[in-house]
């Protein structure tokens, strides 16, 4: 019995409950549209070199650390076949959080 | 006695099986445990018009953002077709409205009212899309050039749900195709650099205006009226800074200020104009029937 309620607890909790369809976090945004969301944090910079505002919106999008992510839209990027010039602005961006963060040493470069 | 003794024990009232309910119970308290606290549903791979309203507003000023530093209306537009708004420059408007009596930044202000004044130009209609054909936002570059792909924007059904248990790794989502965008020329901006003056200043007597104002007009050399200009008011305890362009509907040079009657105003229209000062509500109609009217001013663009 112990069994089948935790079963119908499950079910409820992750089948039934769920009704929420819309008010969703940036960071549930589809990886292509993360990457978009970067390549346009990237856009702004190029024009402003506001470093320290490209990071705040990096961190809006979500938690991870902001080399990562300008790291994954440039591999998404590519994926999707992104113009050279997109590409390009997204390495400047990546350069410069490189410079600016010199603790958070990327893995590697796509 | 045996007889006795046996239907002594068959009358005794017979007890339920409470320990089957005790351990269901227990079981559905596991489990809802398990799947609200421990590992509650977490949504991923959404798409921007599911995005939370101050999220979206997040989004529409970056977009707003990047389209002043790239002035690709087609870009911006595809961007902000993400998020489904039906009244895109009013939307936009309204968030820069919004902004404003928030006290936010005069940079983001200003890039929102400059969108929502390239998406109502005219000339930006030419380069509308259909509606309904999301595109990836950013340029490809493995498409033919000028042949627009278009590729499903995630259903609402199609978003996964998943628990927060890490999910076995498989094959990455399928991701759309990018949607070749041409590199077109934005809708001109205004030459923020000449100084405006003031071209006319008319009284308006409207007697069904209950508050007045300060009806602002701002036109460039050619008679246009120009968006996304900053606008200071100062009176005796105030300054404001509001902008052109935030109501579209009107005129993309358009602006206004309430103002209050016996109160003198200064006015300056961008940042190299000269200061207008000794503006006031005009008194109109006579006698009993006066009543305060607005007041409207024309700038243009030496």
């Amino acid at each position: 019995m112990i069994g089948i309620g935790a079963a119908a607890g499950i079910f409820y909790g992750w089948v039934l409950r769920p009704t929420q369809t819309s008010g969703f976090a940036l960071h549930t945004l589809r990886s292509d549209y993360k990457a978009d969301y970067v390549l346009m944090t990237a856009e702004i910079y190029r024009q402003d070199g506001d470093l320290a505002a490209a990071l705040e919106r990096l961190r809006a999008l979500e938690d991870a650390p902001p080399l990562r992510q300008v790291q994954q839209a440039i591999l998404t990027g590519q994926q999707l076949g992104y113009a050279r010039s997109d590409i390009e602005t997204l390495a400047n961006l990546f350069q410069a959080l490189q410079k600016g963060l010199p603790t958070l040493t990327p893995s590697a470069m796509p | 006695m045996i007889e006795d003794d046996y239907y002594e024990e068959d009358e005794s009232p017979r007890q339920p099986p409470l320990y089957l309910l005790t351990g269901l119970v227990i079981g559905l308290l596991l489990g809802l445990l398990i799947s609200l606290v421990i590992a509650p549903v977490q949504v991923v791979d959404t798409s921007p018009f599911l995005l939370a309203e101050a999220e979206k507003d997040t989004y529409r000023l970056l977009i707003a953002r990047a389209f002043q530093a790239e002035p690709n209306l087609e870009r911006a537009r595809a961007r902000l077709g993400l998020l489904r708004d039906n009244l895109l420059p009013q939307t936009l408007a309204d968030q820069a409205l919004r902004l404003q009596s928030a006290g936010g930044s005069e940079a983001d202000i200003r890039a929102l009212a400059e969108l929502a004044a390239a998406l109502s130009a005219p000339q930006s209609a030419v380069l509308t899309q259909p509606p309904g054909l999301p595109t990836s936002p950013p340029s490809g570059g493995g498409d033919l050039p000028g042949t627009p792909q278009t590729f499903p924007t995630l259903d609402l059904n199609q978003a996964v749900w998943t628990a927060t248990l890490p999910p076995t790794p498989t094959s990455p989502p399928p991701t759309p195709r990018p949607t070749f965008t041409p590199r077109v020329q934005p809708s001109p901006l205004p030459t923020l650099g000449a100084p405006f003056e003031l071209a006319e200043q008319t009284p308006v007597c409207e007697a069904n205006r209950a508050q007045p104002r300060l009806l602002i007009e701002v036109q460039d050399s050619a008679g246009k009226p120009v968006p996304g200009i900053a606008i200071t008011v100062a009176w005796d305890g105030g300054i404001e800074t509001f902008f052109t362009g935030l109501m579209p509907s009107i005129s993309l040079g358009y602006a206004d200020f309430d103002m209050e009657a016996g109160v003198v105003y200064s006015l300056r229209v961008g940042e190299l104009s000269e200061t207008i000062n000794g503006l006031q509500a005009p008194t109109c109609g006579e006698g009993s029937e006066a009543f305060t009217g607005s007041l409207r001013l024309l700038f243009r663009q030496r």
